[in-house]
C-alpha cells in the first residue's frame, strides 16, 4: 500500500530527518511536512507547510491531500519551554491534531505520536525495569510529566474511539543532541555536572538516526500500542562523566525535584526541571515490545551515544555543522532548480 | 592513571638532558629516585606478605599454636589486588539492564568468605538443590538486624555449588531511596521487589531470592526469634506459577543472633526514617562498634525444590491455590529452622 504521509513538526531536527527517511521510501507516495518555522535543510520531495497545528488548517490539510498516515512530531519532551507554552504545544495542539483526525469521513488509517520515556518520570517505587504499563500508576512528579501524561491520555481516548485507525505511541528515550537542545544535551555540555549525592544511576539512550528510523518503522508498520524504545544496554552516570571529562559533583540531596533544578539554575548551570530525579534514580525502560512488534531494534547502544556524544563535544568528529538559516535559504534556493533540472 | 604522568616527566628530563649536561644528570639521578618508588610501590605488597608470614610462622613456633590465620590474610591480599586491577577498568565496564557488575561483585567474594568460613563458620546442606541453569525463586526466612543472611546465602551459592551462580535478591523499595546503600545494592546484582522486575529476571533464567517477611522479619525482637512472620500475600508464590520456576525454600539458622535485638526506639526510627531503629546489647551503646555481627554458628539448609513447570499458569489467579502454595513453602522453611536449631550445638558452636 502507497501511503501520503503528514508529519508534523517538520523543522525539528528529528522531524527533518525523518521525513528525509521517508522520501527515501519508494512505498510513500507523498509527503507532506509542516511546521511553524522554516526548516534548517532543504527536502527532496517533502512538501514543506508553513502553518501551525491549528484545527481549521489541519482538517482541510487532511481531507484535501488525503493524507492516510500522520505523524505527530511537533511535541516538546525536553522540559525546556515554560510550562504554558509546553503545554499549548504538548497537549492543545495533539488535541487538534487528533480532532484533525478524528470523524467517519477522516482519511486517516494511521496515526503515530512521538511522546518520551520522560512520562515516567523518576522515583523510588518505579521498577528497575521500566514497562509501558506503569506510566501514570502514581501522580506525576513534574510538569513535564503531567503534561505528557495528559497528551497520551487524549491519544488513548482518540484510539479507543476510532477504531478504524491504528495509533501508535512511541516513548522515546533520552537523546544527546546539541542542537535540539534536549535536557540531557544540555546538561552534559556544561563543564559542571551536579547530581544527588550517594546515587550513580543507570541511563539509557537512543541515538537520533535510531529515533528517526524507530519513527518511521512505527509509522510504517501494522500494529498499534504504546511503545517504549530507547537504545540497548545501560550506562552508569559515572561512566557518562567519566567519557565526557565533565566535572562531576555529586553533592545534591537525594530525590530532588523541581526546585532544586531551580536552585542549581540560578547557579547558571542548564538543568531542566525533571533532570534531578533522573539523575537519581536513574531511568531504563524495556523496548523489547517495540522490538518485538516492528521486528527491528535500536542500531547504537547507550553506550555508543554517550562516546559519540564525547566525540562531538571533543570536535573529533565530523559533526553536522549547524548552519545559519540565511545561508540555509540561500543554498536551499540554488539546490531547487539544480535538483529539478536533474529530474526533469 | 600514575604511567602517564611518569611518562610525561620522563619525557620532560629527556628534553632538559639534552640542553644541559648539570641538569641532565640532575634528572637522571630524579629518574633513578622515581624508580625505585615504582619498584618498592610494586615489591612492597608482596614484601609485605611475606613479612606476615614470617611473622606468623615465628609466632607458631614461639606459642605453638595459630595466632595470625594465613589463609585469612591471603584473602584480603587478593581483594586488595583485585580492586586495584578493576579501578584499571575507568569507565569500560558493562552492568546489566539493573545495573549488576558481576566482576565487581566477584571481587569482593573473599571478604564474604571470610565472614562465611571464619566468623559463621556456615554449614550449609542441599545446595545440589539450586539447579546449575535455568531459573529459580529462591525463599529464605529473613533475621538479623542488617541482611547478612541474603549475603551469607548469596556466598554459599558461590561457594559451594559445583556451578557457581549469583543470585539476584529482591529488596524493599526503601532501600534504594538510601544515598551508597541504593548503588552498592544495585552493582552487586539485587533490584527492588517488584512483580516486573523479578518476572524479567526469572525469563532471563536467572537466581531470584526472596525474603516474604521483609522488615517484619529483620526487625523483629529477640524473644520472636526463628519464628517467622506472615508470608505477605503470596505474591513470590504467584510468580513462581507465572513464569514456571521451581520454588527453593531455604531455612537459615544462626542470623537471629548476630545482633539480638532487644529493643525498638519507633521514634527514633521515624527520625531517621528507618523501619526500625534497633537496640541490641552493643547498639547503639558502642556507636560504630556495636554494628560488629556476633559469631553465631550459622547452618544454611537448600530444601528440595517444589516444581512449578507443570502446573497452568491461570492458577495463578486462584488466590486459595497462591496461599497454599506458599504456606507450604514457609511451613517446609519453619520446620527446617527448627531441625537446623536441634542439630546445632549451641549458639556459638
Amino acid at each position: 500500500m502507497n501511503s501520503r504521509v503528514l508529519v508534523t513538526g517538520a523543522a525539528s531536527p528529528l522531524g527533518a530527518a525523518l521525513g528525509r527517511r521517508l522520501e527515501q521510501r519508494e512505498d510513500v507516495e507523498a509527503i507532506f511536512g509542516l511546521d511553524l518555522v522554516d526548516p534548517r535543510a532543504g527536502f527532496e520531495r517533502l512538501e514543506f507547510v508553513h502553518t501551525d497545528t491549528r484545527h481549521s488548517v489541519l482538517v482541510k490539510l487532511i481531507r484535501e491531500l488525503e493524507i492516510d498516515t500522520v505523524i505527530h512530531c511537533a511535541t516538546r519532551c525536553e522540559g525546556r519551554e515554560p510550562p504554558r507554552l509546553s503545554h499549548e504545544t504538548n497537549v492543545i495542539g495533539t488535541m487538534n491534531v487528533l480532532a484533525a483526525c478524528s470523524g467517519a469521513a477522516s482519511p486517516v488509517r494511521r496515526l503515530v505520536v512521538k511522546s518520551s520515556v520522560a512520562v515516567y518520570g523518576a522515583r523510588l517505587g518505579l521498577p528497575g525495569l521500566i514497562g509501558e504499563r506503569v506510566a501514570g500508576r502514581r501522580p506525576p512528579g513534574t510538569v513535564l510529566e503531567r503534561e505528557l501524561l495528559e497528551m497520551e491520555q487524549l491519544v488513548s481516548e482518540h484510539a479507543a474511539r476510532q477504531r478504524d485507525q491504528a495509533v501508535v505511541t512511541v516513548r522515546l528515550g533520552f537523546r544527546l543532541n546539541r542542537t535540539e537542545a534536549t535536557a540531557f544535551a544540555r546538561a552534559l555540555s556544561a563543564p559542571v555536572l551536579l547530581s544527588a549525592a550517594g546515587f550513580d544511576p543507570r541511563l539509557q539512550f537512543l541515538a537520533d538516526n535510531d529515533a528517526a528510523e524507530g519513527l518511521e518503522r512505527a509509522a510504517l508498520g501494522e500494529a498499534g500500542g504504546v511503545f517504549n524504545l530507547s537504545g540497548n544496554g545501560v550506562v552508569l552516570l559515572s561512566q557518562v562523566t567519566k567519557a565526557l571529562r565533565l566535572l562531576w559533583l555529586p553533592v545534591l540531596p537525594p530525590g530532588s525535584g523541581e526546585r532544586v533544578a531551580w536552585v542549581v539554575r540560578r547557579l547558571g548551570l542548564p538543568v531542566a526541571a525533571h533532570l534531578p530525579s533522573l539523575l537519581t534514580y536513574g531511568s531504563v525502560v524495556d523496548s523489547r515490545a517495540f522490538v518485538s512488534t516492528f521486528g527491528w531494534r535500536p542500531r547504537q547502544t547507550s553506550r555508543e551515544v554517550v562516546r559519540q556524544f564525547a566525540a562531538e563535544l571533543a570536535g573529533e568528529a565530523g559533526t553536522v555543522p549547524v548552519l545559519e538559516p540565511e545561508l540555509e535559504r540561500f543554498l536551499r534556493q540554488r539546490r531547487r532548480p539544480a535538483s529539478s533540472h536533474t529530474a526533469g | 592513571m600514575a604511567q602517564p604522568k611518569a611518562k610525561r616527566r620522563n619525557g620532560r628530563a629527556a628534553v632538559e638532558a639534552r640542553s644541559d649536561p648539570l641538569s641532565g644528570a640532575l634528572a637522571g639521578a630524579r629518574r633513578e629516585v622515581s624508580g625505585r618508588v615504582r619498584r618498592f610501590q610494586r615489591e612492597a605488597p608482596l614484601a609485605g606478605l611475606q613479612a606476615v608470614g614470617e611473622l606468623a610462622s615465628a609466632l607458631r613456633d614461639a606459642t605453638g599454636r595459630e595466632v595470625i590465620d594465613l589463609a585469612a590474610m591471603m584473602q584480603i591480599a587478593q581483594f586488595a589486588y583485585r580492586q586495584q586491577e578493576l579501578a584499571q577498568r575507568g569507565a569500560e565496564y558493562e552492568v546489566d539492564e539493573f545495573g549488576f557488575d558481576a566482576e565487581w561483585t566477584e571481587s569482593l567474594l573473599p571478604l564474604f568468605q571470610l565472614m562465611y568460613e571464619r566468623w559463621w563458620r556456615v554449614e550449609s546442606s542441599g545446595v545440589q538443590n539450586v539447579p546449575a541453569s535455568g531459573r529459580a525463586l529462591l525463599v529464605s526466612n529473613h533475621a538479623g538486624v542488617l541482611p547478612w543472611d541474603g549475603a551469607m546465602i548469596k556466598t554459599a551459592l558461590f561457594r559451594e555449588h559445583p556451578e557457581p551462580r549469583h543470585a539476584r535478591v529482591l529488596i524493599a523499595e526503601f532501600f534504594f531511596g538510601l544515598p551508597g546503600v541504593a548503588d552498592f545494592l544495585r552493582r552487586t546484582g539485587q533490584t527492588m521487589g517488584h512483580p516486573e522486575d523479578t518476572r524479567h529476571l526469572l525469563e532471563k533464567e536467572e537466581l531470584v531470592l526472596v525474603f516474604p517477611e521483609g522488615v517484619k522479619g529483620t526487625g523483629k525482637p529477640w524473644t520472636e526469634r526463628y519464628r517467622l512472620r506472615r508470608f505477605g500475600r503470596g505474591g513470590f508464590a504467584q510468580l513462581a506459577i507465572r513464569t514456571g520456576s521451581p520454588l527453593i525454600p531455604i531455612s537459615v539458622v544462626g542470623s537471629e543472633e548476630t545482633y539480638p535485638m532487644l529493643g525498638n526506639i519507633p521514634r527514633l526510627a521515624r527520625m531517621f526514617n528507618l523501619p526500625y531503629f534497633p537496640v541490641t546489647p552493643f547498639f547503639p551503646w558502642l556507636g560504630p562498634l556495636g554494628v560488629i555481627p556476633l559469631p553465631s554458628r550459622w547452618r544454611i539448609q537448600f530444601h528440595e525444590a517444589i516444581p512449578t513447570s507443570d502446573l497452568d499458569p491461570e492458577l495463578a489467579e486462584d488466590q486459595h491455590f497462591v496461599m497454599n502454595l506458599s504456606d507450604r513453602v514457609r511451613d517446609t522453611i519453619q520446620s527446617g529452622v527448627i531441625e537446623n536449631l536441634r542439630k546445632r550445638r549451641s549458639v556459638f558452636r
